[in-house]
């Protein structure tokens, strides 16, 4: 707002009023006979909305005319239906989350066997290793068996 | 540019903005009310006239999402009345992905749905669909008035990971409310009743509680003369414009969670001294253990501080927060000041994008 706005002094005073009025207002109402007098209002305004509900209905089932009661309970069925889609989908979270979590729990347990396979591949690599080593020991053996077998064949010099 | 100065101290009359203002004037008076465009959005739920609608961030700095619940009473758009300065739009672009219950105004086949329903059926499954369309770990609920009991009450009620709660304008204490005394009085003993009233109209019109409305704010002049002083600038009479489409856009209530509001809230007070049902369970406030923050409006024309506090007392978080700002019910959202009351306090407690 500037400063020279003309109406800045009506604002101020219709300010003050609306809170004296309002001030005015809420002591005025403050009273019992009021309340009486609204109870007694709200009751003949129910009354006269239920009669001219059965008078609605009535002549509608005179009539043989749906009612608005008919649509709305056509409504509800429509509201059940989306209910019944909408448990579906969570249900089909719930089995996407289910087949996610066991498709981690399968990939960890592939996991585990491809490692023990590597394991057991290492293994059998060494036990390959020392067995080709077992031979080589093996062979060395029978070789030196030999030699002393040769050994022992050797003619002995005597003296005759 | 014509000009006529005053001899004594009259403000200076500049004949080419009163010329404006009054042309505004008659506009404001003559043409539709004008269309509401909203923060860029998607639906992402529907259920019967119940939407909710998804907000992405602008540049998304937080990890934890928001949700918004508004009142029951009126229309959320107020919430995203325009794209720049409303709550939601502010909220966008601070870096929250926003989700916005929108509860639609219900129809006669609603009229039976109650507060139970609105919580269970409607509120705690709007949750948890913007939990899984975030993928987030936890959500933000942000309640505004009516919403913000809801919220109390989901918070205190769900195992839904509730990481921070926001309750703005919320009545919880309804010993005492804005209507005079004696009528407090005689909605707690009885004399007033609304229950018939509440059968025999199935669904309460939109035109009752637009006149509630009206009434409780009593002699409000104020709007009319505040946009007759400023009717010259325009961005203000498009804000004002916005405002009184929504004041005018009232919505229908279901009867059967009418008389519910009606007997267990305002006669029986039910929620402060937990006695409430909701779906069988007690509704226990103590039960809520998450970062809280509670805002009052020092200018709160249709819910009193004294309604509010009580929450304090009640819930168990260890985290929470009272905060009394310079704003009115209706203006807080409005003017999009909510997005900034809350953002320091919110911002402290989302977990950020790595």
């Amino acid at each position: 707002m500037t400063e020279n706005n003309p109406l800045n002094s009506i604002k101020q005073v219709s300010e003050m009023w609306e809170k004296g009025l309002n001030g005015l207002l809420f002591q005025t109402l403050d009273n019992n006979p009021l309340i009486q007098i609204t109870k007694v209002g709200i009751e003949a305004n129910s009354r006269y909305i239920e009669m001219l509900k059965r008078n609605r209905h009535l002549m509608a089932s005179y009539m043989n005319l749906p009612t608005k009661n008919d649509v709305a309970n056509a409504v509800k069925q429509t509201v059940q239906a989306e209910e019944k889609i909408d448990i579906l989908e969570e249900q089909i979270w719930n089995l996407q989350d289910s087949f996610a979590q066991a498709t981690e729990e399968q990939n960890k347990m592939l996991a585990e066997i491809i490692e023990y396979t590597k394991h057991l591949h290492f293994e059998w690599q060494k036990a390959t290793q020392e067995l080709t080593k077992l031979s080589e020991m093996q062979n060395e053996i029978e070789t030196m068996k030999k030699l002393l077998q040769i050994k022992k064949e050797e003619p002995v010099l005597s003296g005759k | 540019m014509m000009a006529v100065k005053s001899l004594v101290s009259m403000p200076v009359l500049n004949l080419e903005t009163e010329k404006q203002r009054w042309n505004t004037i008659y506009k404001v008076l003559s043409e539709p009310k004008p269309d509401i465009k909203s923060t860029s959005r998607k639906a992402v739920w529907k259920k019967n006239k119940s939407v909710l609608w998804y907000h992405p961030a602008s540049e998304k700095k937080f990890k934890t999402p928001l949700f918004l619940v508004y009142s029951l009473l009126n229309k959320a758009y107020i919430l995203d009345i325009s794209e720049e300065g409303s709550v939601v739009g502010n909220l966008t672009k601070m870096g929250y992905d926003v989700y916005l219950l929108d509860w639609g105004s219900p129809g006669l086949e609603d009229k039976d749905l109650t507060l139970d329903n609105y919580l269970i059926d409607y509120l705690e499954v709007a949750v948890k669909r913007a939990l899984r369309h975030s993928g987030a770990k936890d959500i933000s609920l942000v309640g505004y008035c009516i919403g913000g009991m809801l919220s109390a009450m989901l918070t205190s009620l769900t195992d839904l990971p509730i990481k921070n709660l926001v309750l703005a304008a919320v009545p919880i204490d309804y010993s005492n409310a804005i209507v005079p005394n004696k009528w407090v009085k005689a909605l707690q003993n009885g004399t007033l009743n609304f229950d018939r009233f509440a059968d025999a109209y199935e669904v309460i019109p939109s035109e009752f509680l637009y006149a509630i409305f009206m009434a409780l704010q009593g002699f409000n002049i104020g709007p009319t003369i505040n946009l007759v002083t400023r009717a010259h600038d325009q961005k203000y009479v498009d804000k004002w414009r916005n405002m009184d489409k929504w004041m005018k856009d009232a919505v229908t209530f279901s009867g059967a969670a009418f008389k519910q509001m009606m007997n267990e809230l305002y006669k029986d007070n039910k929620l402060v001294k937990g006695e409430m049902e909701i779906g069988g369970q007690k509704v226990d406030l103590t039960k809520i253990k998450c970062s809280t923050l509670v805002i009052t409006s020092t200018r709160d024309e249709l819910v009193l501080e004294s309604q509010s506090l009580p929450i304090m007392d009640l819930i168990s978080s260890e985290d929470k927060t009272y905060q009394h700002v310079e704003a009115g019910h209706v203006s807080l959202c409005l003017t999009g000041q909510f997005a900034f009351a809350i953002d320091p306090w919110l911002s402290a407690r989302s977990r950020e994008v790595d």
